[in-house]
C-alpha cells in the first residue's frame, strides 16, 4: 500500500484547470449578450430572412458558434475524459483552441456584421481550423477511453455532423462572393438543419444521459432506448438534410418524423431518468429544462410543416427561432445555471478541504429569476414578431433578451468572484 | 446491511466502508450518497477506482469533507467525515 497507488486514478490529469475551463463558459455568456444586441441592429432583416451579410447573421452566429459551441467545447472537454476515464495528454491542445477559435469566432461574426467578405472568409478559415483541433481531441479521447456507450456514439455522430456543417459553413461563405451555388437558400437550411439537429441537438442529446442523471441523482439511462433514439436522429437527419439540400419535401419531411421518434425515445429516458431521482427538490433551472424540453419536439413539427408546405411564408424563420433560440438555447442556459457553480464547488472542493463553498452558494437565484421571465419573454416576442412580421415585436424581443442576458452575466461574474476568493489563497499557500 | 445501498458495504473499527469499484458513473456517487444519508454522522472510508470529482459538490452540500488516503494497488481510497466533527 503506497501514497502513490492510493492516488492511481486521481482527476488530475482527468481535469482542466478552472481558469480553462471557465473562459469558455465565460465567452459563451459574453456572446450570449452579444448575440441578443445583434439582433436588435437587425431587427428589420428577420421576417424572410435567408441567411446573406448583417447583423441578423452575426446574431445567428454568436449564438450557434459563441454561445452552443463554446458551451459545448467547456462542457465535452471538463466532462468526457470523466465519462471515458481518460484525460487529455496535455492542455496546450485546449490553449491553442481557445486562442484559435475565440479570434476566428470574432473575426467571423464582425465580418458577417459589417456585411465584409475578406474578415468573414478569413474568420470561417480560422474557426474550421480551431474546430479540426476540437475534433481531433475529442477523438483522441473517445477512440482510447472506455466511455459510456450511449455517450461515445452520440459524440461520434456529432463529431461527424461537426464536420459536415463546418465544410458547409465555408461553402456558403465563399459562395457569397463566388455565387456557384445553385440554390444558396437551400444550402443554408441544410447547414442550418445539420448544425442544430446534428452537432448541437446530438451533442445536447448525449450529454443529457450524463448530465441529468447526475444533477438529479438518478441512474444512468438504459443504453439500449439511448441507442435506438440515436440511431433514430442520424436517420432523420440524413434524410433531413438530404430532402433539405435537394429540394425533396417529402425526404426532408421523411426525416422530421424519424427526428421526432428520436426525440420521444429521448425524452421518455428522461422522464425515467427524473421518476427514479433522489433529490426531490429541484431548482427553477428544471423549470427551464423542462421548456426546452417542450420546444424540442415543437420545433420537430415545424420542421415537418414547413417541408410539407403548411407553413406561413415565414417557415424557416420560425423554425430556425423554434430550434435554436428555442430548443437549444434554453436547454443550454439551464445546463449552464447548474454546471457553473457544480464544477466552481468541484474545482475549490479539490483546493480546499474544508467548508468549501456549496452550489447554492455559488447560484445566485435573484438574477437568475429575472433571466427566466426575461428569456421566456423574448421567446414569445420573438415567435410574435416572426409571425406577424413585426419589427418592433423583434425588437422589444431583443431588448428583452439583452436585460435577461445581462441577468445571466451578474449570476456567471458572482459566481467566478466567489471561485476566485477560495482559490487565491489555495494557489498562494 | 443498509437498505438501499446495492454496493458492498461494511463496518469496521475506523468506520463505515463502501466499495464501488467498477460502477459505471453516476452509480458510485448514489452509493456513497445513500450510505452517507442512512449513517448519519461517523467516519466512512469510500474504496474506489479513481477520483470522484463530481461526488464533492453534493459533499459540501450535505456537510461533508473528503480527505484522499492511502489504499491498496490501483484504488483511490477516500475518507468521508462530517465538517462538524
Amino acid at each position: 500500500m503506497t501514497m502513490a497507488a492510493a492516488f492511481l486514478g486521481s482527476a488530475g490529469g482527468r481535469l482542466l484547470p478552472a481558469s480553462l475551463t471557465f473562459r469558455f463558459f465565460g465567452a459563451a455568456v459574453v456572446c450570449h449578450l452579444a448575440a441578443w444586441i445583434c439582433l436588435l441592429l437587425g431587427a428589420d432583416d428577420l421576417a424572410g430572412f435567408q441567411g446573406g451579410g448583417g447583423w441578423l447573421l452575426a446574431a445567428l452566429h454568436l449564438l450557434t458558434l459563441g454561445v452552443f459551441v463554446m458551451t459545448g467545447m467547456a462542457a465535452s472537454l471538463q466532462l468526457l475524459p470523466v465519462a471515458t476515464l481518460q484525460g487529455f495528454a496535455s492542455v496546450r491542445p485546449v490553449r491553442l483552441l481557445w486562442w484559435l477559435y475565440l479570434g476566428g469566432m470574432l473575426l467571423l461574426t464582425a465580418g458577417m456584421g459589417a456585411a465584409r467578405h475578406l474578415p468573414m472568409a478569413a474568420g470561417g478559415a480560422v474557426t474550421v481550423a480551431a474546430l479540426a483541433i476540437y475534433l481531433w481531441l475529442l477523438i483522441g479521447n473517445l477512440r482510447g477511453g472506455r466511455a459510456m456507450p450511449a455517450v461515445a456514439a452520440h459524440a461520434w455522430a456529432a463529431i461527424a455532423a461537426l464536420a459536415v456543417l463546418a465544410l458547409l459553413g465555408l461553402v456558403l461563405i465563399v459562395n457569397q462572393e463566388h455565387g456557384f451555388l445553385p440554390d444558396a437558400g437551400r444550402a443554408a437550411a441544410t447547414h442550418m438543419l445539420v448544425a442544430g439537429y446534428g452537432f448541437m441537438g446530438l451533442f445536447a442529446l448525449g450529454f443529457s444521459y450524463v448530465l441529468v442523471p447526475m444533477f438529479v441523482l438518478a441512474p444512468a439511462p438504459a443504453v439500449r432506448p439511448a441507442l435506438a433514439s440515436l440511431a433514430l436522429a442520424v436517420l432523420g437527419l440524413g434524410l433531413g438534410a438530404g430532402g433539405a439540400w435537394h429540394g425533396r419535401d417529402g425526404l426532408a419531411a421523411a426525416g422530421g418524423v424519424a427526428g421526432l421518434l428520436a426525440a420521444a425515445l429521448y425524452l421518455w429516458l428522461m422522464r425515467q431518468t427524473l421518476r427514479q431521482r433522489m433529490r426531490k427538490r429541484l431548482g427553477p433551472e428544471f423549470t427551464l429544462l423542462r421548456i426546452a424540453w417542450v420546444l424540442l419536439p415543437i420545433s420537430l413539427l415545424a420542421a415537418i410543416a414547413w417541408a410539407l408546405d403548411l407553413m406561413p411564408e415565414d417557415g424557416p424563420v420560425l423554425v430556425g427561432l423554434l430550434l435554436l433560440p428555442g430548443w437549444l438555447l434554453t436547454f443550454l442556459l439551464a445546463i449552464l445555471q447548474r454546471i457553473v457553480p457544480f464544477l466552481a464547488s468541484m474545482h475549490a472542493a479539490r483546493a480546499v478541504k474544508r467548508a468549501p463553498p456549496t452550489v447554492s452558494a455559488l447560484t445566485a437565484r435573484g438574477p437568475l429569476a429575472v433571466h427566466f421571465y426575461c428569456h421566456l419573454a423574448a421567446l414569445a416576442l420573438l415567435l410574435a414578431g416572426a409571425l406577424l412580421a413585426e419589427t418592433w415585436l423583434i425588437r422589444l424581443a431583443a431588448l428583452s433578451g439583452i436585460a435577461g442576458a445581462l441577468a445571466f452575466a451578474l449570476f456567471f461574474v458572482r459566481a467566478m468572484l466567489k471561485l476566485a476568493a477560495v482559490l487565491r489563497p489555495a494557489i498562494a499557500t | 446491511m443498509i437498505d438501499g445501498v446495492g454496493a458492498p458495504h461494511w463496518r469496521d473499527r475506523d468506520g463505515w466502508h463502501i466499495d464501488v469499484r467498477g460502477l459505471g458513473p453516476p452509480q458510485p456517487m448514489l452509493e456513497i450518497l445513500a450510505l452517507l444519508a442512512a449513517v448519519g454522522d461517523g467516519d466512512v472510508i469510500v474504496h474506489h477506482d479513481r477520483e470522484p470529482i463530481f461526488l464533492y459538490p453534493e459533499l459540501a452540500e450535505r456537510g461533508w469533507r473528503h480527505e484522499l488516503v492511502p489504499g491498496d494497488e490501483g484504488e483511490v481510497r477516500l475518507r468521508l467525515s462530517p465538517v462538524a466533527s
